[in-house]
């Protein structure tokens, strides 16, 4: 084995270096973390084996049998001796194949316990106090971090052992989790002097209730704390840990995957998504339901949120070509589909539900999502309604209405809406209109209007509310009965061949 | 949506002309209507407060509110009253923000009728006040001939909290009924 040539190091001079490498050693520091202090960046070295490691070090120090160590590093606290060896990786490899993801490339993660932060900056202090000229411009980011070096090390191993390529740009992360029990005991000098920097955040993350101590406000209060409080609040050097930091967690994600296509709904009872009133739960499904479960099923994913290019009230009915909607999977474990799956997938949703069919159902890709919402104010929607009248009608009197163009009217927050929307009086455009008679006192009514009218409220008026309105422009008192969606005019996503609209099926 | 299966009384239901209605009106598929009886002890000022399951109220006269029941050609009705303008009400927000805060007791317009007499129209519950029917000032006869409808007086919102106890403190439809016997009898006519 041929030590590699000493190169960029702090100072090229090995007697300097020596005395250096000694302080580290001193105070307990392991090979691996040696390296990164005495300014080690090349990142073959830190490829090589442990054995090789320390061999390297003990010739710069010009000692023999120095390693390997039997107490935890004080700066890594064994990240870079216990959990770096083989027998830790396979420990991963088994958690990640009983995951049972679905992924072509891997990234990997570290979270280490916050108080590493301060024990390396303890080291750096303790450093530029022996050795001014070598490290008084040095700052942490100027060295290998602990997770850098973890990672050159293990990430090639681990890509072998589990037969994937590590990709710094993966969809799917290895998190790999370690804590120390006394990591936040470590930290409390910091929020005793800062305690602004420390303010318990409320209401988000209630899943970590112990997140007092971040990386950002650990970093934030040693930045602002002067040498000399340092060195009276901690130690410089750090004292050597009691036992290594434990191994928590392996945590496997895959990024979010995006399912769209567009829905009809042939019920007057299935609500857009689940419909729940103080906690209780009203109608028996949705569309997201009957859309979702099964696509869950497929992709086996952990939360699926459910969107659409705007909604339709319980009763009302989806028709034409459907409402563009988009599924975005989080933590999905089965990541693609064959155009057959698809195919198969669609049919069977549409096999499962009588008042839901789906068509066009496709994986898109996050930006493609844009698209959904971005129509959803401009776009206009053509409405077909049934509507009542007090009087009896003939088709003259309902021609009245065919003529009107472009009918701008004001339109105040319906009374049904208005616990949850601002009162407001919006303009809204009914681009055109024409008229069906059915009998005396019933007419179909053909609306093509701007997004985001009130369609109902148009016709009954609304305690007045919305001017004018089907019953000012006939001058009778009219209701309507019924009330389908004909078409929400947004091109995506795109159509696909073989896909038999739903009304076919 | 909650539909209200408490129908009115067909003389209620204001132009209700065609014989095959088949369906329920708007007020009678969103709307439970409640009754105040002779509001802040005015004999016979009775209010409709018709209540939406989203918690909303519409303040009403009732057919019984001797304004309907006598039909009277109504001269002026004005929402500056006990010396506050309801016209000058504004909200802002999904909140409500800077909603006039009303009482059973706050008054909300003056009907000043041709003949002399004077109604004034309360609240009768507890609540915010969303918005008054400015309508009424340009057609004061609305609140004759829709008085369930486009002539509502206002729309006020009982806070989460008081929304029960507001709504228990209403008679239901059968207690108006049966408190206001006479219109069981011309509800045949």
């Amino acid at each position: 084995m041929a030590a590699p040539i000493i190169q960029t190091k702090i100072t090229s001079n090995t007697d300097l270096l020596r005395d250096i490498t000694e302080t580290l050693r001193e105070i307990g520091c392991c090979p691996r973390c040696i390296l990164r202090y005495i300014g080690e960046r090349k990142g073959d070295v830190y490829r090589l084996t442990t054995q090789e490691i320390e061999k390297m070090v003990e010739s710069i120090l010009k000692k023999e049998n120095v390693f390997p160590l039997t107490t935890p590093c004080p700066v890594c606290l064994g990240i870079l001796q216990t959990y770096i060896d083989e027998e830790f990786l396979y420990k991963i490899k088994k958690a990640v194949e009983e995951d049972d993801y679905e992924f072509k490339t891997f990234i990997c993660s570290l979270t280490i316990p916050v108080c590493i932060l301060v024990r390396e900056h303890s080291v750096l202090i303790h450093l530029q106090d022996k050795f001014k000229d070598e490290y008084e411009v040095m700052t942490l980011p100027d060295f290998v971090s602990i997770k850098e070096a973890w990672k050159l090390r293990c990430g090639p191993l681990l890509s072998n052992l589990i037969n994937v390529p590590f990709d710094q740009k993966s969809m799917f992360d290895i998190a790999v989790l370690f804590t120390y029990d006394r990591s936040d005991k470590e930290c409390t000098f910091l929020s005793d002097e800062r305690p602004d920097l420390f303010v318990k955040r409320k209401s988000k993350n209630f899943r970590n209730l112990d997140d007092t101590f971040t990386r950002n406000n650990v970093i934030k209060a040693l930045d602002s704390m002067s040498e000399d409080l340092f060195k009276r609040l901690y130690k410089t050097p750090p004292s050597p840990p009691k036992s290594s930091c434990n191994f928590l967690d392996i945590k496997c994600s895959h990024e979010p995957v995006f399912v769209a296509g567009r829905y009809n709904k042939y019920s007057r009872e299935l609500s857009q998504t689940p419909w729940i009133i103080e906690g209780k739960r009203k109608g028996e499904s949705s569309v997201e339901e009957e859309i979702c479960n099964l696509i869950k099923k497929t992709f086996k994913y952990e939360e699926g949120r459910f969107s659409a290019s705007g909604r339709e009230d319980v009763d009302v009915r989806m028709l034409g070509s459907g409402r563009p909607f988009v599924v975005e999977m989080i933590n999905p474990r089965k990541v693609t589909v064959t155009e057959e799956e698809m195919i198969f997938l669609q049919q069977e949703i549409n096999k499962n539900s009588t008042d839901v069919k789906v068509q066009d159902l496709q994986i898109v890709s996050k930006e493609e999502t844009n698209n959904l919402k971005e129509g959803e104010m401009e776009k206009t929607k053509c409405y077909s309604a049934l509507c009542w009248a007090a009087e009896p009608l003939t088709a003259d009197k309902l021609l009245k209405l065919d003529s009107i163009k472009d009918l701008v009217m004001q339109q105040k927050t319906p009374i049904r809406v208005l616990h949850r929307r601002p009162l407001a009086t919006r303009e809204r455009t009914v681009h055109s209109m024409s008229a069906k008679l059915q009998d005396d006192h019933h007419f179909i009514l053909l609306l093509n209007t701007q997004a985001g009218t009130y369609i109902k409220e148009f016709v009954h008026g609304d305690f007045g509310r919305t001017k004018p309105n089907i019953c000012t422009l006939l001058d009778m008192e009219c209701d309507i009965l019924t009330l389908d969606v004909e078409s929400v005019e947004l091109e995506w996503p795109k159509r696909l061949e073989n896909n038999h609209t739903p009304d076919e099926l | 949506m909650e539909t209200n299966i408490e129908h009115l009384p067909n003389d209620q239901s204001e132009t209700r002309n065609g014989s095959d209605k088949t369906h329920l009106s708007v007020v009678e598929r969103y709307y439970k209507p409640k009754y105040i009886l002779d509001c802040q002890a005015n004999e016979d000022e009775d209010l409709c407060i018709l209540t939406h399951s989203n918690r909303i109220c519409i303040i009403t006269l009732a057919p019984t509110h001797p304004v309907v029941r006598d039909k009277k050609t109504i001269k002026q009705i004005s929402f500056k009253v006990g010396g506050i303008d309801r016209l000058n009400n504004k909200v802002s927000g999904k909140g409500k923000r800077g909603a006039q805060e009303l009482n059973a007791g706050s008054p909300i317009c003056k009907i000043a009728c041709v003949d002399g007499e004077e109604f004034t129209v309360y609240s009768g519950i507890k609540g915010q006040l969303i918005e008054v029917n400015e309508c009424l000032i340009q057609n004061p006869e609305l609140i004759l001939k829709k008085p369930l409808t486009e002539g509502y007086v206002a729309i006020v919102l009982p806070k989460l909290k008081d929304h029960e106890h507001v709504l228990k403190k209403l008679k239901t439809e059968e207690e108006y009924r049966q408190r206001r016997v006479h219109l069981s009898d011309a509800g045949g006519s």
